[in-house]
């Protein structure tokens, strides 16, 4: 937990410092027996922050280092170097452009939910494209949402939006061959 | 996907961070026993049990939560997402997988509404993050009349590796239950069955 908010702390210092400026993902080496990349997509055109950070949990095999952070473009977020496990996603949120507060969206603390995946062995995985919808309560409640399955961005715009950051040949190679499998 | 939740920036475990922690007092000695009292007797497991990593309690007297559970066991029933502020006085704060000797006011019924455990308790900017593990409940407990000490019985709960909750068994391991009770209190009262029935909501 302490990586995780170190992290978060690290992330919001700089959004807030670079106010829309953000680190370049770079998909490098290979970790591990059996990476994978695991990747997805938010819109959040009706959400009141875009889409800062996304976290997900990993929930066996167990480990005091649960907590896995996603690079960020516009929306889509991606992982790498994820090894083989039953995985939850955890929390999303980001800051506004402008103003000091910060967003953060749980997911439900129990069940399986449609983003979340078993990682049985090395592969690509598509955890699908969502658009943020605000649900209304009163002004005493909680704030609530929903995520909402949408068609677009389809898995193939994602992986060639993703491409570009692939440094290493493996990656290159993977996510060519998924784009090959996808007709592109 | 209908994926319907809170923010966190609100505390989530309101009722529980709010100082409720104890819940009902447990008895150590049987001359403690009030004349308008009886003794709970019982347990909760879970399956696969709760280990100590999955837990991440890092706000101050949290740790008090690592391997425990409040039992809602009350003559109110409650829903267990809509839980007021009493709600903390009205538990059995309790360790998973051992007996639990809990005092209690005697009544005619009480109802078990389900189980809360805490799984995260951090601190953020601004407030405090909060994660629950609920296990329902729906159990009514007749206690006996002019009885003091009284067995409700084991509820185990299965889980997945989502931690939602697969399957729950009531079982009824008076034997164990039994003789732990008189290694512990000695035989001054007799240890007697409540009955058991799901209970109407």
């Amino acid at each position: 937990m302490l990586q995780r908010n170190l992290i978060r702390i690290l992330l919001l210092t700089i959004l807030l410092a670079t106010a829309g400026c953000s680190t370049t993902p770079s998909l490098d080496e290979p970790e591990g027996n059996q990476p994978s990349m695991i990747y997805g997509h938010i819109d959040m055109e009706d959400a009141p922050c875009k889409l800062g950070w996304v976290t997900m949990k990993q929930m066996r095999p167990k480990t005091d280092k649960p907590y896995y952070n996603f690079w960020i473009d516009e929306g889509t977020f991606f992982r790498i170097n994820v090894p083989p496990g039953t995985y939850k996603f955890d929390e999303f949120g980001g800051a506004p452009r402008f103003g000091n507060t910060i967003y953060t969206f749980s997911f439900p603390d129990q069940g399986k939910g449609e983003m979340d995946r078993q990682i049985k062995r090395q592969g690509l995985y598509y955890v699908g494209s969502y658009k943020y919808k605000k649900i209304k309560t009163r002004f005493w409640q909680q704030g609530k949402f929903d995520l909402e399955k949408t068609k677009g961005p389809s898995e193939k715009e994602i992986l060639q939006k993703i491409l570009p950051y692939a440094k290493h040949p493996f990656w290159i190679k993977k996510i060519n061959e998924r784009l090959k499998q996808l007709g592109a | 996907m209908k994926k319907v939740t809170t923010t966190v920036w609100t505390m989530v475990t309101v009722f529980l961070l709010a100082g409720c922690v104890g819940g009902k007092p447990h008895l150590e000695n049987i001359n403690e026993l009030m004349p308008d009292e009886v003794i709970l007797v019982g347990r909760i497991e879970l399956v696969p049990p709760l280990e100590k990593v999955e837990q991440e309690l890092n706000t101050i007297g949290s740790g008090r939560f690592q391997g425990k559970v409040h039992m809602l066991v009350s003559e109110q029933q409650f829903d267990l997402d809509k839980l007021p502020m009493s709600a903390g006085s009205h538990t059995l704060f309790v360790n998973f997988d051992q007996d639990f000797y809990i005092r209690q006011p005697r009544v005619k019924n009480l109802h078990y509404s389900g189980s809360v455990v805490l799984m995260e308790s951090t601190q953020r900017f601004g407030g405090v993050d909060a994660a629950q593990m609920k296990l329902p409940g729906g159990l009514s407990y007749t206690i006996p009349a002019n009885q003091k000490a009284v067995y409700i019985g084991t509820v185990r709960y299965y889980r997945d590796d989502y931690n939602a909750i697969t399957k729950i068994r009531f079982v009824d391991d008076y034997k164990t239950a039994n003789k732990s009770f008189i290694k512990k209190f000695g035989k001054k009262y007799k240890l007697v069955r409540a009955k058991v029935s799901q209970s109407k909501s």
